[in-house]
């Protein structure tokens, strides 16, 4: 995978907040932490356990479907094989995902980036497979095909994160803008540690099988959970 | 490299049913009127709903207990806080849940999508909804309609609710449907109370109507404008008329083929 020349440029457009994917009917957990308990200045915490666990998980997932999707176009035309093996990363994604509701929220995502991408990118088959699709496996293919390399789409997948938490903890319990801001910038160093750790990853064997129990405990519980603004 | 060829179609004629916006402020009636729909309409048409709250599934939990539609076909959207964004700007979560209730009961005639209750410039995209009401009720204040709004003043059918309510709350409804005719250049305003069935006949004939527009092929989503438009003062009537010629002609046409539901034609005494 190597980046193409617009790829600078798009990479931003993915990441924007501003992509209308429903992204901002999420909150990467960040909700169901503060529900049960954990203190809003804990926030830089929460983002390194996500980095380090669940994060660079999605993003190992992405990096491998993004290489299948890139490997397709090397073929005569994309096609069943393309979709059985990124089928494969699907499931590697989900095995290592224990909550069906996390899982479940994720497919949603994938559903609806994929329906903006497709009318941007030549997507097929992908477009017109059955899914669901995990938000990694959409999210790598439409990088891929974006001319994004491994590196910026192990960064997308990590930046989306952080700044899903940052914006919704500031819908939850209101502070200073600029705190949040702080503590994105300052997740870079973590960021930049998670892009070096998957970027070289090429098949499912791979993808880590990091887990965060309290995310996926917090992100069950808020299924049934009422009142919550935040679909996960 | 963009792929005409694989953009989604936005479908449209009678291959998918007709969606319908409730937007309105808090507390005006939106679900009390998707329950009525529901109730008047239920046995003809296949319905179903989408609810958007600013507290996730209230409003759908309100409308499954009303017992006026299988809860099956009542699904709620998560807005993030953000119930303005999912009905205009970002609509995809709301597409998606109309679309896959489309798919669940197919054939569907009408899928009704409610706004998270939001102040009065939340209008749905036309990209989502084909026609939208907008819900004011007289206890909310007789001013509030001549206030105006994108959603009062441009919305399909401005719905006046609760109108059986207007001795209690001192309101005049006579004028405060005239206030919102006048608002609304001659568009459809339905004064509602459910306790007076001849009002309620006319909400559910509005639909019907619109119904029948949209099989045909005729009907065209309006967006109500992001914006309040200026206050309607009355010498100011007809540069507005003259400068907004499509809208209006679109407007005039869409009510006057809600036929029975336009009642109100002393509207156009200004």
């Amino acid at each position: 995978m190597t980046a193409s020349a617009s790829s600078p440029y798009l990479s931003l457009l993915l990441a924007d907040g501003r992509l209308p994917t429903g992204a901002h009917t999420q909150s990467a957990g960040v909700e169901p932490a503060l529900r049960h308990g954990m203190r809003v200045d804990d926030v830089p915490a929460y983002l390194r356990v996500r980095l380090a666990t669940v994060t660079e998980v999605e993003a190992a997932a992405a990096v491998v479907a993004g290489r299948v999707w890139t490997h397709g176009t090397l073929e005569p035309a994309r096609g069943p094989q393309t979709i059985a093996a990124l089928a494969e990363v699907d499931a590697a994604w989900r095995v290592r995902t224990l909550s069906d509701a996390l899982r479940e929220a994720s497919d949603l995502l994938g559903r609806s980036y994929l329906r903006t991408a497709a009318a941007v990118w030549d997507l097929v088959p992908l477009a017109t497979a059955p899914g669901p699709w995990c938000r990694a496996v959409v999210l790598g293919v439409v990088a891929a095909e974006a001319g994004l390399d491994a590196e910026q789409t192990a960064r997308l997948v990590a930046y989306d994160d952080v700044q899903t938490v940052v914006s919704a903890a500031l819908k939850l319990e209101p502070f200073d803008p600029s705190r949040g801001v702080r503590w994105a910038a300052g997740a870079a160093v973590a960021v930049e540690a998670l892009v070096g750790r998957v970027a070289e990853a090429r098949t499912t064997a791979d993808v880590p099988a990091h887990s965060a129990p309290l995310v996926e405990e917090w992100g069950q519980r808020h299924r049934t959970s009422e009142r919550r603004l935040f679909r996960a | 490299m963009p792929d005409q060829s694989s953009t989604i179609p936005i479908s449209t004629g009678p291959t998918r049913a007709l969606r319908i916006g409730v937007a309105g402020p808090v507390g005006t009636g939106k679900s009390s009127l998707i329950a009525l729909l529901c109730r008047e309409l239920g046995t003809e048409l296949s319905l179903a709903v989408v609810t958007n709250d600013i507290y996730t599934d209230e409003d759908a939990r309100f409308l499954r207990s009303a017992g006026v539609l299988d809860p099956e076909r009542i699904r709620a959207v998560e807005t993030g806080a953000c119930p303005h964004t999912a009905i205009r700007d970002d609509i995809t979560q709301n597409l998606l849940a109309v679309e896959d209730l489309e798919r669940d009961f197919a054939p569907v005639d009408v899928v009704l999508v409610e706004s998270g209750g939001d102040n009065l410039t939340a209008t749905f995209s036309p990209a989502l909804v084909d026609a939208q009401f907008f819900v004011l009720d007289v206890a909310g204040g007789g001013d509030v309609a001549r206030k105006g709004g994108p959603g009062i003043a441009r919305a399909d059918a401005l719905v006046v609710n609760k109108t059986d309510l207007a001795p209690y709350v001192g309101v005049d409804v006579a004028q405060m449907v005239a206030d919102a005719e006048q608002a609304r250049d001659g568009r459809t305003v339905l004064p509602l109370s459910r306790r007076d069935p001849a009002s309620v006949a006319r909400v559910r004939a509005w639909v019907l109507a619109t119904l029948a527009e949209f099989r045909s092929g005729r009907h065209v989503a309006q967006d109500p404008g992001p914006m309040a438009p200026h206050f309607h003062a009355a010498e100011e009537e007809h540069s507005h008329a003259g400068s907004k010629p499509h809208s209006h002609a679109a407007g005039e046409e869409h009510s006057h083929s809600g036929g029975e539901a336009h009642t109100h034609e002393h509207a156009h005494s200004h």
